[in-house]
């Protein structure tokens, strides 16, 4: 038997006849038992009915005219669209009539010359890498350090030991942290 | 014998203009209801209207008579009307058409000419009709086509699924919880109380 918690959402559907004749059956005797089921799709079809009062609606007399005459200019349009693409292909066309010319007229070993040639250049343009441009001898190189951030270290340090004056040799005192410290002379 | 739509789509994908115009007379009506009663604008739903037939006439190249040549058509003009709802929410724009529709005059002048009805049952019918219409435009989006389609337009529910490019189940929901709404909001009006009705 059904419940009304199953048999309410059906209830458009019944009134609308979208369902199987068994379903519409057992609804229609749930609906002779159940007052408030019946209420409901009462309301549901009165519903139905109001909105069926509404008058339709008719296009106006230049509806048809119009598009007619809207869909002709697209006609055209298209037309002109596909003269355009002819015309390009037209263009091409002669653009390679020697090509075509010449393999007509001197035959295969013409064609497999021309087919070679461009087989090799793209080949060529395929393999060709540029050589990487070697820095000086005392310098460390991009392609030999590991890191950016090492090469730039190196070339700090380098800077660096440039910049600091040379140690004064007759004083045992060091003039700069950095400088190697002789044995001898400390001694 | 009456040519079928999809024989026609056939002549018309080989430029047949004459193919074309039968189809736009069979269709333009309803189409334009349909349109009409989803935005409620009587002229931009005559432009849309048009811009759905130009879309099939476009289109015909790519055709194909598997699917049934009206449901293409009705998911063809539910896309525009979507868009045309989304991009008034957007603007959040209130047309002049809203509020005094545009249809009215037309409408009178038919009624008018019923001579059965008097003055005022025109008038009453007028505003019921106004509020009717008013009362679908506050319906959600999905809602309100689902509904339009199978009341105004007399779709099956598997039709409707392939037009709002859901399943049939989501249709039957969306169908039950539109006449739910309907209901509610015309019981608030104070239309459509009452108890007499055959189940």
């Amino acid at each position: 038997m059904l419940k009304c918690e199953n048999v309410q959402p059906q209830l458009s559907a019944y009134v609308d006849r979208e369902m199987p004749l068994w379903t519409i059956q057992l609804i229609q005797w749930h609906l002779k038992r159940c007052p408030s089921c019946a209420r409901e799709t009462m309301r549901l079809r009165q519903t139905n009915k109001i909105l069926h009062q509404l008058d339709p609606v008719k296009t106006s007399d230049n509806f048809l005219p119009d598009l007619m005459r809207r869909a002709a200019a697209i006609t055209v349009i298209e037309k002109e669209r596909v003269s355009a693409v002819r015309r390009i292909l037209r263009r091409l066309e002669s653009s390679f009539a020697w090509m075509l010319y010449s393999f007509r007229t001197r035959g295969r070993p013409y064609a497999v010359v021309t087919s070679l040639a461009v087989l090799a250049t793209v080949v060529s343009i395929t393999l060709y890498q540029p050589r990487l441009t070697l820095l000086s001898n005392d310098t460390v190189t991009l392609a030999q350090a590991p890191t950016d951030k090492q090469a730039l270290l190196v070339e700090f340090e380098i800077v660096s030991i440039n910049q600091f004056p040379k140690p004064h040799l007759s004083s045992n005192r060091r003039t700069s942290p950095l400088t190697p410290v002789d044995p001898h002379q400390a001694r | 014998m009456r040519t079928s739509d999809e024989e026609l789509m056939m002549k018309c994908r080989n430029g047949d203009m004459s193919a074309f115009e039968l189809i736009v007379m069979r269709y333009k009506d309803l189409i334009t209801n349909f349109i009409y009663r989803s935005i409620g604008d009587y002229h931009r739903a005559e432009d849309l209207a048009q811009e759905t037939f130009l879309r099939v006439f476009r289109g015909a190249n790519r055709y194909e008579p598997k699917c049934q040549f009206k449901n293409w058509l009705y998911l063809i003009a539910t896309n525009l009307c979507r868009n045309e709802i989304r991009d008034r929410k957007r603007r959040n724009t209130t047309y002049l058409d809203d509020l005094v529709p545009d249809s009215e005059e037309v409408s009178y002048f038919e009624l008018m000419q019923d001579v059965s009805q008097l003055p005022d049952e025109v008038y009453e019918k007028k505003e019921q009709q106004i509020i009717i219409q008013q009362t679908i435009n506050r319906l959600p989006e999905n809602q309100r086509l689902a509904l339009l389609l199978v009341s105004y337009q007399n779709l099956r529910y598997d039709e409707i699924a392939e037009v709002l490019e859901c399943s049939v189940s989501a249709v039957k929901s969306l169908i039950h919880r539109a006449r739910q709404n309907m209901k509610t909001l015309l019981i608030e009006i104070g239309i459509g109380e009452s108890s007499h009705a055959k189940v």
